[in-house]
């Protein structure tokens, strides 16, 4: 089968590699229609997540048909279209109990860190992704989800990361009423974040990012005011100043580990790897918001540490709350969303390719060219 | 495929949505952590051992292998062997991250001496070389003061 397979930092190509097979009871094999770039597969296509083994396929957004089932599944058969969480989760463990299914502990030898995750390097359990013509799906009775058959696959892919990791960002910022939210961040995940701190009844939202045409996507798809923070010389000055020189009530960093706008941290972080990528977007987060106010982080950093300010956030008495996103537990409600049409997931993609073309789309969006917001891979079987 | 609700959904594509979630108690995932039994309503498969002959890695802090587990790109060559020493290493030690990222920057070395044998020979010989022609000759006087002492 064609699979995009990782060749060392910043080289990716689709190859030919022997197909998955059933290895658990509860396991399925898909057929995969569609399978999304997402911004934090960057972070391993530039080598910053440790246990990424060469020859590994990426990918832990897509959607796909079943095609083979193992002899304990229930909820699918052969044919069944489903959207598959990035999240592996046994569904009756400890957290997975609590629906916490970022957290479930039967998945990833690696560490305990964090759940398994499909095409998400051996550290989240050497589990190859989606980003390939067929995919190995364990637990197939806890995570996919069945489509809707008046629904497309694009109508409900970004419901498998994106847009419930922006849900979530918004949500644990504890949103009230009238609030200002301020999100660090115009990528996909941003978004979703911006639109959903309108759902949840924010009075302001503003976002914040250096890349014009992705502040642009912002202001049409999401209704939020806009920040460049290219363009002025202190950006936590210029929120603080917006804000009646208090902050904002909620920050959001939608950013991770790769975020530009401070040479210390870029130096520290992505080059010499003193620390686990730039940290700036959650040290923008503290020193926007206001005294008692909520900080969020959905960006993801790796392992072992990163330099945050978290002296001033104890002094401002600041909440913060993070998670890798317990995808299953938003997957019904934000599909209601979509069919209600307050949100329209599948109009932040920007760019579909053939899955033989994947070297192109992630040099695309890694180097933001051709105004790249969402790359979505179509795998030959999917195209006919 | 029928898209009988596209239009509809088509609405959602800009602006800002009505604040339907403005409710907390709306919102999926308040409270955050949520007592036992919440995902009652989940189909849970049992907890069989997923079997395999490849070779898996366990960290130190997780001790078995668990019920599933990804199983490709097994560890292979000195980059496998720098991950088997890393996962002996605590996760909340900087060393084990740092010895693996380490390996991953070897296992791209082996993988390109796997890929291009040939070309990679060659390109060690021309290095090799390179530093030869480079290494500066000693002067005749260099040389009597080596033979003096």
């Amino acid at each position: 089968m064609l699979a995009m397979t990782y060749l060392g930092p910043s080289r990716v190509k689709a190859v030919q590699k022997p197909e998955p097979k059933l290895e658990h009871p509860n396991d399925v094999i898909l057929r995969v229609t569609r399978a999304a770039i997402c911004g934090s597969d960057l972070h391993l296509y530039h080598g910053l997540i440790p246990d990424t083994r060469v020859g590994s396929t990426f990918g832990h957004e897509f959607t796909g048909v079943v095609e083979e089932v193992g002899s304990s599944v229930q909820k699918l058969k052969r044919g069944d279209r489903v959207a598959v969480p990035f999240n592996i989760s046994c569904g009756s463990c400890f957290f997975c109990d609590r629906e916490l299914y970022a957290n479930c502990e039967n998945t990833n030898p690696s560490a305990p860190v964090a759940s398994g995750v499909f095409g998400y390097s051996h550290t989240t359990g050497g589990f190859d992704g989606g980003q390939a013509e067929l995919v190995r799906v364990p637990f197939a009775d806890v995570g996919p989800m069945k489509i809707p058959d008046d629904m497309s696959d694009e109508d409900v892919l970004f419901l498998t990361d994106i847009f419930p990791t922006g849900y979530q960002a918004a949500e644990m910022g504890s949103i009230a009423r009238g609030d200002t939210v301020v999100v660090f961040g115009a990528g996909p995940v941003g978004l979703f974040a911006a639109k959903s701190a309108w759902l949840m009844g924010a009075g302001r939202v503003i976002v914040v990012d250096e890349q014009e045409y992705r502040l642009e996507k912002a202001r049409q798809f999401s209704g939020s005011e806009t920040l460049n923070f290219a363009e002025v010389d202190d950006v936590v000055k210029e929120i603080l100043h917006e804000t009646d020189g208090r902050g904002a009530d909620v920050c959001i960093d939608a950013v991770g580990c790769e975020a530009s706008g401070s040479m210390m941290q870029k130096f520290s972080g992505v080059l010499l790897k003193m620390q686990a990528g730039a940290a700036t977007a959650i040290n923008w987060c503290i020193q926007s918001v206001r005294k008692a106010g909520h900080v969020s982080i959905v960006g993801v950093y790796g392992p072992p540490w990163n330099f945050i300010a978290i002296g001033v956030a104890m002094n401002k008495g600041i909440t913060m709350r993070m998670n890798q996103c317990n995808v299953k537990r938003y997957m019904p409600h934000l599909l209601e969303h979509v069919r209600q049409g307050r949100v329209d997931p599948k109009a932040i993609i920007s760019h579909r390719l053939p899955l033989e073309e994947v070297h192109e789309g992630y040099e695309m969006f890694a180097r933001k060219k051709d105004n790249c917001i969402k790359c979505v891979l179509v795998p030959p079987s999917a195209a006919a | 495929m029928s898209t009988g609700i596209s239009d509809l959904i088509a609405r959602g594509a800009t602006g800002r949505p009505e604040a339907a979630d403005a409710e907390p108690s709306s919102r999926p995932g308040v409270p955050f952590y949520k007592p036992a039994g919440t995902s009652s309503e989940l189909v849970r498969p049992a907890l069989d051992q997923q079997q395999t002959d490849v070779r898996v890695l366990v960290g130190v802090d997780v001790g078995k292998l668990p019920p599933v587990f990804g199983t490709c790109q097994p560890p292979r060559g000195l980059s496998g062997l720098m991950r088997r020493a890393a996962y002996h290493i605590p996760e909340h030690k900087a060393g084990r991250w740092m010895t693996l990222l380490m390996a991953d920057r070897v296992d791209v070395w082996e993988s390109r001496l796997r890929r291009h044998p040939v070309l990679s020979a060659l390109a060690i010989a021309a290095v090799i070389g390179a530093v030869q022609v480079r290494r500066p000759r000693r002067s005749r006087l260099q040389r009597l003061l080596a033979q003096l002492t």
